[in-house]
């Protein structure tokens, strides 16, 4: 109705159950003593809808009385959602009370539509067409309503067909190589790639926008795509039709513009020549990488505008590369986000951009390595912010989300073998957010008892010396890792110390005192090693240890490398006063290539070497065995062994009962190296590379490992294939094995193996699968094709 | 077990609205959150309004805070906001959203191993700042507006300590240019936090590191008229902790700032 | 000790011989900011004085360079300046960055789209 303007006296409000008249009144636009026309009505009703509590509004007038009539919308009481399989009932109903329709809201017949259209469209998305979303609503007393959505899925379309029309240059096997949607296929069942989806499709149809871009077809358009769906709504048929135009060469390219850094420096970094065939790919890596090197100097909105001048008779492109370097930039704050366990310095002592300097993307490109080096984070994004007000300053804001980065076990088990077993291992690498590694370990069964502590502060300093010190006490047998059969009871106690001495490089040392008591008892362990202990005539060796290590690391990511070489070199030695006076030397390399966006290339290798450098340890054996006599001469008991003499004291090869003289020379063996496992030679069991030996009287061949360790591999990885950035799959050839001693080294001895594995960055830490085929082996090798590790970085 | 749960909503089904309130209200007093919490979602289904309801929706926050459901509390404060923003003890529901937010990430046993708040990512303690303030400043006269500007000050008093750790960081790695920065954003954006002295020592003695002589003695008489005692005046400041300090695992976050 | 290793400290703004020479009595704030872009240094106490200051510390043992321009106003006027400023280093600055940081990470295609495009 029309309204003549009167002042309004007194508001009423009518109808309302649940709603309190406070809150009409807040969002009312009219107060007591206003002058209301027609037109303030009508934005009072529109503003009443707008809190969408009301199903209908109306206002009357009654004297100077202004009566607003509302009936409010009824809450809701039950909402159930049936029948849906592809899309989580979770992730609905969040999804459902985002458009405002949750338990206890109100309900409002709008959002109900809007759900239902929001659901088939999701549905579509996912290819399923024929998808049918029927809600009911039925009425309860005291204006409420229960809100049940019945959804049938129905069998997802397929796409049977893809055509593409008037690709005459390339073959469309090609064109669709790298394409998402295909065409129903033996994998489609698990790959589910035959699934139309509009997203898909219109990345795949960006693909081959690029495609011919990079191939020199600047005129390329895609004219025309249909999608047609048969009848009964289950295949799919994709036609595209595109016009290819003509190839174009490149014919000058010049660079204009303030480039701030002498021309010749910005023209070294031009990828497009004249003469080659036009390609987007490079003119676009050509633009970053001079924005790039101008972001390194402070010029964070540097950017460079490629204008084409084409010459449309003999097909050839001009390139103009203006350089607009705008202004320098300093950096005014770095601000961190998402650290709620990892302190703050934790993370800023990584960067290596510093507030109140002029902007550095090569600083902040390195930060980003250093963070993720840190193995704290499952991602890191770096991102500048302008700050408003000021043309020439940013904040750098970076963004991180933390991950476990430890472990805790506790196990607590009994079994007839090892009787009552106790475990406690907790493994932090960033210790309570203070970015410390402590590691505390106990455990207690009848044959092993272990207590451990290491801890290291990786910044003692603050120019990153890291300190730390490792405790231990072991009480180990070692069968349980494959090797010989001998028990070690070891204690030590080891300070560490780590000096970076450039960007990528650190020097290690080490310095430690451990004393390693050996039980090898002839018949159980093998000869040689007993050999050694009794030349050596002591079962308890003491040790002064020294290790110094140089390592450089220059990979650009710390879990998935593309490209970048990690390098370590240590010397360990056994310091005169020890025991047994030896020293051990490791050197590993890993270096990756990056072949293109879908393969990634890794050559590792490892060498290891020890021997002896004090005195050997000769000792004469005399011995003459004993035999059984019936020393009771009662035939009916058995006979008695009676041993034989004493050996003769001194015993020298002279004397009559000399047996040997056996000498214990070159790396002890409880230091050896091993070989064979995931972190080696995959396909053979771990450890069980390398010489053999038998304890006398048995032929059981037991792994000893040696003093010689040569490991190689060749690994290539598809980072492609599977699209999540914590998974990677490749192939690799591993080569290896360890030897006795430098003049035992054989080519022809080295195992071989190839094969397929996975490294996956699992919540609960890295894990790698792998399944290999041994070709270079002897029949004595153990083989263990499918292997796979848990836990710890490597 | 879940015949369990829903033999105890259909006893709740149908009941008169008070008797599900005191049922719900005395597990909330035995502190029995989560059936608590279950109760008053029954109650809010079953009677959509009423007072009764509105004091469920309140208690399901409570409940929810205390529970540790940081999240499900906030969510449950602002739909109340949002259909009763007149209610008449609305200051609670600001007042509680802050306690909430000011708990939000707070590391586990965090006092136990004595970690400085502070040193963490400060966004949820900020969303406390901005409800305590709406408390304060919209709802001034009411009961809670004196706690919630005791506990602004003291968020201020974090921030402070936040951005004086970081300008001290930049001044022990000779970035002064960074720290005179922190400082003055300290200055500026907290001028009444217990850091006020610290920060005009820092900007005194990152002028002194610069050699910019004027500016390091006109600082330093700044801070003589705001804290005549100050340890800079006295020559050793600021006193970083022990380097041996950085070997003990349970040594917590070391800060040379002593308050 | 000189083995270990410091990152480099730069700190404050690099100014260019061609912008300072074009600086002149009586221009206003917003002028002289156009002109080096705003102070690294403007002390609260002291409004009439910007301290365009700038240090590097590069070496494994050196200390850290220092240098400062000063410019003094009138009210709202530049009344005068003086002090010193590092010469133009850009290029080193730039073959430095790469040698001590290595090559620039590849920009990721989304994050691209999203880059700050101010200036």
């Amino acid at each position: 109705e029309v309204f003549s303007p009167f002042t309004v006296t007194d508001i009423r409000v009518d109808g309302l159950q649940r709603i309190a008249a406070g809150t009409v009144f807040t969002y009312l636009p009219i107060e007591r003593g206003d002058t209301v026309d027609s037109a303030k009505v009508a934005d009072a009703i529109r503003a009443l809808y707008k809190t969408g509590f009301f199903e209908d509004v109306r206002v009357e007038k009654q004297g100077d009385i202004l009566v607003v009539q509302v009936t409010e919308r009824p809450a809701i009481n039950k909402l159930t959602i049936s029948g849906n399989k592809d899309i989580k009932t979770e992730d609905l109903t969040k999804g459902l009370t985002e458009i405002g329709l949750s338990e206890g809201g109100t309900f409002d017949r709008l959002a109900l539509d809007r759900v239902t259209q929001e659901l088939t469209r999701q549905y579509n998305n996912r290819g399923k067409y024929n998808v049918e979303i029927t809600p009911t609503v039925t009425r309860l007393d005291r204006n409420r309503v229960d809100v049940a959505i019945a959804v049938k899925e129905g069998a997802a379309a397929r796409i049977r067909h893809i055509n593409l029309v008037g690709n005459e240059k390339f073959p469309e096997q090609d064109l669709r190589d790298s394409w998402e949607s295909r065409e129903t296929n033996w994998k489609s069942f698990y790959k589910r790639d035959d699934q139309y989806s509009r997203e898909k499709l219109s990345g795949d149809l960006e693909k081959l926008n690029s495609y011919y871009l990079d191939r020199g077809y600047i005129d390329f358009t895609v004219d025309n795509t249909q999608v047609e769906i048969s009848p009964n709504r289950q295949d799919m048929f994709i036609t595209a039709g595109l016009t290819e135009g003509e190839q174009y060469k490149v014919s000058k390219v010049d660079v204009t513009g303030d480039t701030i850094l002498p021309k010749a420096e910005i023209e070294k970094r031009v990828l497009v020549k004249p003469g080659q065939v036009f390609s987007r790919r490079l003119l676009e890596i050509t633009t970053d990488s001079i924005s790039a090197m101008l972001g390194n100097v402070g010029y964070a909105f540097a950017h460079v505008n490629a204008t084409p001048d084409v010459d449309r008779e003999n097909k050839t492109v001009g390139l103009n590369l203006q350089v607009v370097p705008g202004p320098r930039v300093n950096v005014r704050r770095i601000i961190f986000k998402g650290n709620t366990r990892t302190s703050d310095e934790v993370l800023r002592r990584e960067m290596r951009q510093f507030e109140g300097s002029w902007y550095s993307q090569a600083a902040l490109d390195r930060s980003k390595i250093r963070l993720q080096g840190l193995g704290y984070f499952e991602s890191v994004d770096v991102d500048s912010q302008p700050v408003a007000g000021t043309p020439d300053q940013v904040d750098v804001v970076v963004t991180v989300k933390e991950t476990t980065s430890g472990s805790f076990v506790f196990g607590l088990g009994y079994s007839q073998l090892s009787g009552l077993t106790t475990q406690i291992q907790v493994s932090q690498n960033n210790f309570l957010g203070t970015g410390n590694r402590v590691s505390v370990q106990a455990n207690r069964n009848s044959f092993l008892k272990r207590y451990d502590f290491s801890f290291v502060n990786p910044y003692f300093t603050d120019s990153g010396v890291s300190l730390g010190y490792n405790l231990w006490w072991r009480e180990f047998d070692n069968s349980n890792y494959n090797t010989a059969q001998f028990n070690s009871t070891s204690g030590a106690a080891q300070m560490v110390l780590g000096i970076p001495i450039t960007e990528t490089d650190t020097i290690s040392a080490m310095f430690g005192i451990d004393s390693n008591e050996i039980f090898a008892s002839r018949g159980s362990a093998p000869d040689p090693l007993v050999d050694y202990i009794d030349a050596v005539g002591n079962r308890t060796f003491h040790t002064l240890r020294g290790q110094v290590g140089w390592s450089r690391n220059t990979l650009d990511n710390f879990l998935t490398p593309n490209t970048g070489m990690l390098q370590r070199f240590s010397a360990e030695v056994a310091l005169p006063g020890s025991t047994v006076e030896y020293f051990k030397l490791n050197y590993e390399i890993s270096k990756f290539w990056r072949i293109n966006r879908h393969l990634v290339l890794n050559t590792r290798a490892e060498i290891g070497y020890g021997d002896s450098y004090g005195k050997d340890f000769t000792r004469n054996v005399c011995y003459t065995a004993g035999t059984f006599q019936d020393t009771d001469n009662n035939p009916t008991t058995p006979n008695v062994y009676v041993p034989g003499p004493a050996p003769t004291e001194p015993c020298l090869p002279s004397s009559p009962d000399y047996a040997k003289t056996i000498t214990a020379t070159g790396l002890p063996f409880f230091e050896n190296f091993y070989a064979g496992g995931v972190r080696s030679v995959r396909g053979f069991s771990d450890n069980t590379l390398g010489p053999r030996a038998t304890a006398t009287g048995s032929t059981f061949l037991q792994p000893i490992g040696g003093a010689v360790k040569t490991v190689g591999s060749v690994e290539m990885f598809f980072p492609s294939l599977i699209n999540s950035p914590g998974a990677r799959v490749s192939a690799f050839l591993d080569v290896g094995n360890v030897f006795a001693s430098r003049g035992a080294f054989d080519a022809g001895q080295l195992r071989a193996s190839t094969g397929v594995a996975l490294l996956w960055r699992s919540p609960m830490g890295p894990i790698s699968i792998s399944y290999a085929f041994p070709f270079r082996k002897e029949p004595t090798d153990k083989l263990e094709r499918l292997q796979f590790t848990f836990g710890g970085v490597f | 077990c879940a015949r369990f749960k829903n033999r105890n909503g259909d006893a709740l089904e149908g009941q008169p609205v008070e008797t599900i309130y005191q049922k719900a209200h005395r597990s909330m007093l035995s502190g029995n959150w989560s059936t608590a919490e279950e109760a008053f979602k029954r109650l809010v289904a079953q009677y959509p309004y009423g007072p009764y309801t509105e004091q469920a929706l309140i208690e399901t926050a409570y409940a929810q805070y205390k529970a540790g459901q940081h999240d499900d509390a906030v969510s449950t404060i602002d739909r109340f906001i949002r259909t009763y923003p007149t209610h008449k003890n609305i200051a609670y529901l600001y007042y509680l959203r802050g306690l909430t937010n000011s708990s939000r990430d707070a590391v586990f046993l965090q006092r136990v191993w004595h970690l400085d708040p502070a040193r963490r990512d400060l966004a949820t303690p900020m969303q406390a700042y901005n409800d305590f303030s709406i408390v304060a400043e919209r709802y001034g006269n009411s009961r809670y507006a004196a706690d919630a500007r005791e506990r602004m000050a003291k968020l201020r008093d974090t921030f402070a300590r936040y951005e004086m750790d970081t300008a001290l960081y930049y001044l022990r790695r000779d970035a002064n240019v960074a720290a005179i920065d922190r400082a003055k954003y300290v200055l500026e954006n907290y001028p009444q936090s217990a850091y006020q002295a610290d920060a005009i020592a820092t900007l005194a003695s990152a002028y002194k590191a610069l050699g910019n002589t004027t500016l390091a003695a006109d600082a330093r008489a700044e801070l003589q008229k705001v804290d005549p005692n100050h340890a800079y005046l006295r020559g050793n400041w600021p006193d970083y902790p022990g380097h041996l300090r950085r070997l003990n695992p349970f040594g917590g976050d070391a800060s040379a700032l002593k308050h | 000790c000189g083995i270990v290793y410091h990152q480099p400290v730069y700190q404050g703004n690099l100014l260019e011989k061609s912008a300072v020479d074009q600086l002149q009595a009586g221009m206003d704030k917003q002028q002289v900011i156009l002109l080096l872009g705003t102070p690294s240094v403007s002390d609260p106490y002291h409004q009439e004085r910007w301290d365009y200051v700038s240090t590097q510390r590069t070496g494994r043992v050196t200390g850290t360079e220092k240098k400062d321009f000063v410019l003094f106003f009138d009210g709202d006027k530049l009344a005068r300046w003086e002090g010193d400023y590092f010469p133009e280093q850009d290029e080193q600055l730039a073959r430095n960055s790469i040698r001590q940081f290595g090559p620039n990470l590849a920009k990721d295609k989304e994050k691209k789209k999203r880059r700050p495009s101010g200036g």
